[in-house]
């Protein structure tokens, strides 16, 4: 059996091409850090690779009893919330959650095998979504070339499902740091493609790919 | 000579900033600020382009970005409108539509042909007699189109944005600006836009003589820039108006793709030309033209004006004239007695002369104007030559009355009508949270209070605590003429300056039958040209009027479709948005050396490339490879949805014509989906994981929208049933081949013996260390095993396969193998073989569907088909020739006696059976095996194929449901 890492990010490829310092996470080989220059281009628009980090969701009549069984902070409908562990919980609707684990937590390897035993209105929704994070303070001007959606607006417990450069995406801002930070989910076969258009626009404006570190490695929001 | 007045309060131009440029080869001084159009004004030049179709010499009319007959090349950008694009230091213009340059035109001869070139003439060419169309079509070719593109211009990046406020007010003149006060004053968020270079509006040029701009400007100006929630936007057009108040705002180098919650429409009026003889001269302009060229470029327009007018600005436009070194040599009333008051009495104490109920018959001149022919009116209006006389002077100034510029009132869905007492179209509903405010509402003298009336609306409407706005009536009575129209023996007297149209064309488009006003724009193309109709529809309206006998409300009036004013090509491309699927595989396939082809958007391998090999060379062995050994292929395209709950399996029992409640966990079966109409609409594979929970997966363009009915069908039924559309999140890849079984075997802990591990059957274990679902299918034909994984997973999958099976010779396979392969199995390719309208009967596909069943979608319609005879038939055929003969291809057509009898749907040269083989959709009574027919390929011949029982390669399936290795091989 292969020792090598057995889970790969979408924009693997892209990364590698940059030169990326890689290190594993969750069995992903993961772009750390782009170059000596990735603060500064996080201070204007940087995109990072974050599709490292474990995902899961459920859905169903019954999901938000469950959640709450399950001792899951519950977020407003279109909402997210922060586990006590440093977890992503997001209501994607009434009866729809998505979880992302931080690098340090497992609150999906919790839930995972629990959703397999669950009651008659509790389904388990595998989610393999690219995830990114764009950071900086002129992200609002690639998120007006690329969403219809007024994200100047967005505070920081909403959760936004809309299309961006043409892609369906859920969006969270998620400062980091102090500075504006939106997190980008994404189907992972669009992944690419989404990257290479934000990243294009993010070049344009003066910034570009960063580290996972600049999202990573800052302090966890209070 | 200089044109250029001495400095002027509020001018647009930078005399410290002097700009050099040449036009047409010859050099020529400006300032920064100029247009090229003032600036070539300035330098006393006067002819600045040539007319579309007849190419007589032409120069400013509005100097109001609408001046579509000064249209200027400057090396690869095209049709620049010389009244509003600022000259560049060092730049090279051209005019467009010359032959041989300006000057020498040698296309003017068109002039002397006009009487050859009546209205319609496009369409009479190409209609009769018809074997000149072809002939025609060049001629017009060579001589039409404005300007020259140039196919190595560079793409230039326009990337779209968009953007938000609570208020867009269109127009930032008086009433605009008012608006944008009251609205932000309020509390709401306003963007107020402009297309002129600076905000201001007619208050910066309209101004009747009086030295320096009026007060209301200045005082304006300093509200709305203390005011922060005003965002001002100028050299930006509000270029159309789609649902929801969606906005498109074109600037110099993008479109913003504006939302606002509310919209005020305060875009003022377009000056309307006179129709008189020659009123297309240089020098012939409307009244608005000359005081901008003056307050705003500070240029001279003539020496020496004849106005001819309806209304009282244009005695003000006189007293502007006056006051900045132009001779008025009369001013020419329409009416027999003035509304223009106090301006009328100026007027009198400089004692210019004034003549009432006379109108200018004809202007005079080859290249400018040199003088004007001025007559009597009747007292129906016409004009009576025989008492005229020749005043000298060298420009004729116009102002006879408006129209509303109110494309986007008419595009966000406002019911205009048109008021009699003002001569005007005027909004009389309007769409939710859309106000018009201004001229454009009929308001002229109280323009600003209605701004403010419509600001106040719009912030009230989006809930701020805005005041209470007062009423303002319309007030722009006697200020629009009701047919300032003038018909003359020699015509040349121009209704349409875009397309050459003069009052006959008109006349002759009605007389022929095109009496309607849609009509007579189709027929006549009065309105279609560059300008769109901002000059010339409200007096098309007026005359067809007149010819039909109505009021000019009851003939009503065309709408502009967005965007109502022309956009560079270069703004409309923008940044491309083209979403691209790829699967999981992608960098593996590449480092296989794949050719990728489209598929849906989805980006697939059609083959791997083998160096010195040619493509059907490749897919050949890529094809013999699965058929002696191993392949691997990725499928991870085809959609994958879970079903999980009580009534999962009475859920596919509607949804799918199969039989689900029976499957056994464990196992995978067919699956056909039809529509109510019966016909094939989608088809997969369902699995049973578990009692309640199923994983099935659909064809590769089909997810989506085999998702959305299921979703729909079960809001409908409300069955106990989760639905998860799973087809990014997993990667999938088959492995087929009669080495296949060992091949995996050594890497995945599930038991792949024929015993533990029947053909059908479904499994879940570790494949590679990952988590996998393994289905034992076989699409190709052989041994196969699809397997499906965490899309973040797939590419090490994929590549512990490839590593377990190299002693085996595994090889990758792309689309076109897989085709050729499925296709010697006769497995059809829903939406290949099938079409839009194919029913299950039809495909041979009576063994899918479970008549039996109680219910499921399409059920009704196949049993009504079954009482039917066949329409066409799905066939399979073969015929003779060896590889790379020349052969039928897809969608080919099958041909009886001349007629149709059907289309090829599949075909390809087989190597495993040494033929070609295909598959057909054709007339019932040729299906039966052995008939011959003929097909006509893509050159013309006629081929003739006979029809074959399929499948044609293991017709009884013994290879994929291969118990041993042995049997397998």
């Amino acid at each position: 059996m292969s020792t090598e890492a057995t889970r790969a990010s979408p924009v693997l490829g892209r990364l590698q091409a940059l030169g990326a310092r890689f290190v594993e996470v969750n069995a992903m080989a993961v772009a750390a850090s782009i170059d000596e220059a990735d603060a500064a281009r996080a201070e204007i628009v940087g995109i990072a690779d974050l599709s490292c980090l474990r995902k899961t969701g459920f859905k169903g009549s019954k999901s938000a009893d469950w959640a709450r069984e399950q001792g899951i902070a519950l977020p407003p409908v279109n909402g997210w919330a922060q586990a006590g562990d440093n977890s992503l919980v997001v209501r994607l609707g009434d009866s729809e959650f998505f979880i992302e684990d931080s690098p340090q937590t497992a609150l999906c390897a919790r839930v995972i095998p629990a959703l397999k035993h669950c009651a008659e209105g509790v389904y388990p929704v595998h989610r393999n979504d690219a995830g990114f994070a764009l950071v900086g303070d002129r992200v609002n001007d690639l998120m007006v070339e690329t969403c219809s959606f007024e994200f100047r607006k967005v505070g920081g417990g909403n959760a936004v499902m809309t299309t961006m450069a043409g892609v369906t995406v859920l969006v969270i801002r998620r400062d980091v740091d102090a500075r504006l930070c939106y997190r980008i989910w994404c189907d992972p076969t669009m992944a690419a493609y989404l990257w290479d258009t934000l990243n294009e626009i993010a070049l344009d404006l003066g910034g570009g790919p960063v580290g996972s570190d600049i999202v990573l490695a800052a302090s966890p929001p209070a | 000579m200089t044109s250029r007045l001495a400095p002027l309060p509020g001018e647009w131009i930078d005399r410290t900033k002097p700009v050099r440029f040449d036009f047409e080869g010859k050099g020529y001084s400006g300032f920064a600020g100029d247009t090229v159009t003032s600036a070539l004004l300035a330098n006393g030049a006067s002819v600045l382009g040539r007319s579309f179709k007849y190419h007589r010499p032409r120069g400013v009319m509005s100097m109001a970005n609408h001046d579509v007959n000064a249209l200027f090349q400057a090396g690869q950008r095209l049709n620049l409108r010389g009244d509003v694009e600022p000259v560049v230091h060092g730049s090279a213009v051209t005019a467009v539509n010359t032959f041989g340059g300006l000057e020498n035109d040698r296309a003017r001869l068109l002039d002397k042909l006009s009487a050859f070139l009546p209205v319609g003439f496009y369409y009479k060419a190409f209609h009769s007699p018809r074997f000149l169309a072809g002939w025609w079509e060049g001629v017009f070719r060579r001589i039409t189109g404005l300007g020259r593109v140039d196919p190595g211009t560079p793409r230039i990046r326009t990337p779209k944005r968009y953007d938000f406020c609570d208020v867009l007010v269109v127009g930032a003149g008086p009433s605009g600006m008012a608006a944008a006060v009251a609205a932000a004053e309020a509390g709401a968020s306003v963007v107020l836009v402009d297309e002129n270079a600076h905000i201001g509006g007619s208050l910066g040029y309209q101004r009747g003589g009086v030295p320096g701009a009026p007060g209301d400007l200045d005082e304006l100006r300093g509200r709305i820039a203390q005011l922060p929630g005003i965002s001002v936007r100028t050299g930006t057009t509000a270029a159309g108006y789609y649902a929801d108040h969606w906005i498109p705002l074109v600037d110099a180098t993008r479109i913003t793709k504006m939302r606002a919650r509310a919209a005020v429409v305060a875009a003022g009026v377009f000056e309307q030309p006179a129709v008189f003889r020659n009123n297309d001269l240089p020098g012939v302009m409307l009244a608005s033209a000359a005081q901008r060229l003056i307050y705003r470029y500070a240029v001279r327009p003539m020496r020496r004006a004849l106005v001819l007018t309806a209304n009282a600005d244009g005695y003000h436009a006189a007293l502007d004239l006056l006051a900045n070194g132009v001779d008025v040599a009369a001013i020419v009333d329409l009416n027999r007695s003035t509304n223009a008051n106090g301006a009328a009495g100026e007027i009198a104490r400089r004692n210019i002369r004034v003549l009432q109920g006379h109108t200018v018959f004809e202007a005079q001149g080859k290249t400018a104007v040199t003088g004007a022919v001025v007559c009597a009116l009747h007292d129906d209006g016409s004009p009576d030559p025989s008492r005229a006389e020749t005043v000298a002077c060298d420009g004729v100034v116009m102002s006879v009355g408006y129209a509303p510029a109110a494309p986007l009132l008419y595009q966000a869905g406002a019911q205009m009508r048109y008021d009699e007492a003002l001569g005007q179209f005027v909004p009389a509903t309007l769409p939710e949270g859309v106000f018009a405010a201004g001229r454009v509402n009929g308001v002229y003298a109280q323009r600003r209070a209605d701004g403010e009336r419509a600001g106040l609306e719009a912030a009230r409407y989006l809930g701020y605590a805005a005041g209470a706005a007062g009423e303002v009536g319309r007030d722009g009575a006697g200020v629009n003429h009701p047919y300032p129209v003038f018909a003359h023996p020699k015509a040349k007297n121009f209704v349409d300056f875009d397309e050459d149209l003069q009052l006959k064309d008109l006349e002759h488009a009605a007389l022929e039958g095109f009496d309607n006003i849609e009509l007579l724009k189709r027929y006549s193309t009065i309105g279609m040209g560059p300008s769109q109709g901002k000059h010339s529809n409200m007096n098309a309206i007026r005359i067809l009027a007149r010819i039909m006998g109505l009021p000019p409300g009851e003939v009503g009036s065309t709408t502009a479709r967005p965007f109502y004013h022309p956009v560079p090509m270069s703004h409309l491309a923008g940044r491309g948005f083209h979403p691209r699927r790829v699967t999981a595989l992608h960098a593996r396939h590449e480092e296989h050396g794949a050719v990728f082809m489209h598929a849906g958007n989805w980006l697939r391998p059609e083959y791997y490339a083998v160096a010195g090999r040619a493509r059907a060379e490749a897919v050949r062995e890529e094809a013999t490879a699965v058929r002696q050994a191993a392949g691997l292929i990725d499928v991870g395209t085809l959609g994958k949805i879970e079903v999980h709950g009580p009534d999962a399996a009475e859920f596919l029992e509607r949804v799918y014509t199969g039989r689900y409640a029976n499957l056994k966990t464990g196992m995978t079966r067919y699956a056909l989906m039809l529509d109510e109409a019966g016909v094939i609409v989608d088809d997969g594979v369902v699995a049973r994981l578990a009692e309640q929970s199923f994983y099935f997966t659909t064809t590769t363009t089909g997810s989506a929208n085999v998702y959305r009915e299921l979703t729909r069908l079960n809001t409908m039924w409300r069955m106990r049933v989760g639905i998860v559309n799973v087809t990014g999140h997993y990667g999938a890849m088959n492995l087929a081949g009669p080495l296949s079984r060992q091949v995996l075997q050594g890497i995945t802990d599930v038991d792949l013996s024929p015993q533990a591990y029947p053909y059908l059957g479904v499994r879940e274990g570790l494949l590679a260390g990952v988590a996998a679902r393994i289905m034992r299918v076989g699409f190709v034909g052989e041994l196969g095993y699809e397997i499906h994984v965490a899309a973040d997973n797939a590419p090490h999958v994929w590549l512990a396969i490839m590593e377990a099976g190299r002693d085996a010779g595994i090889r990758p396979f792309g689309v076109e193998a897989q085709r050729l392969l499925r296709l010697e199995k006769g497995h059809i390719v829903i939406g290949q073989d099938t079409d839009g309208l194919t029913n299950p009967l039809e495909a041979g596909m009576q063994w899918a569907l479970k008549m039996d069943k109680p219910f499921f979608v399409g059920q009704r319609s196949v049993r009504i088909l079954q009482g039917r005879p066949l329409q066409r038939q799905l066939v399979g055929f073969t015929f003779a020739g060896a590889a790379g003969d020349s052969a039928p291809g897809e969608c080919n057509l099958i041909i009886r006696n001349g007629g149709i009898a059907g289309r090829v749907t599949s075909v390809a040269w087989s190597p495993a059976l040494g033929k070609h083989i295909g598959l057909a959709m054709i007339s019932p009574d040729m299906a039966a095996t052995g008939t011959r027919f003929f097909v006509r390929v893509a050159d013309g011949r006629m081929l003739e194929a006979q029809v074959a029982a399929f499948p044609f390669y293991d017709p009884a399936g013994e290879r994929q449901k291969a118990a041993t290795v042995e049997a397998a091989a």
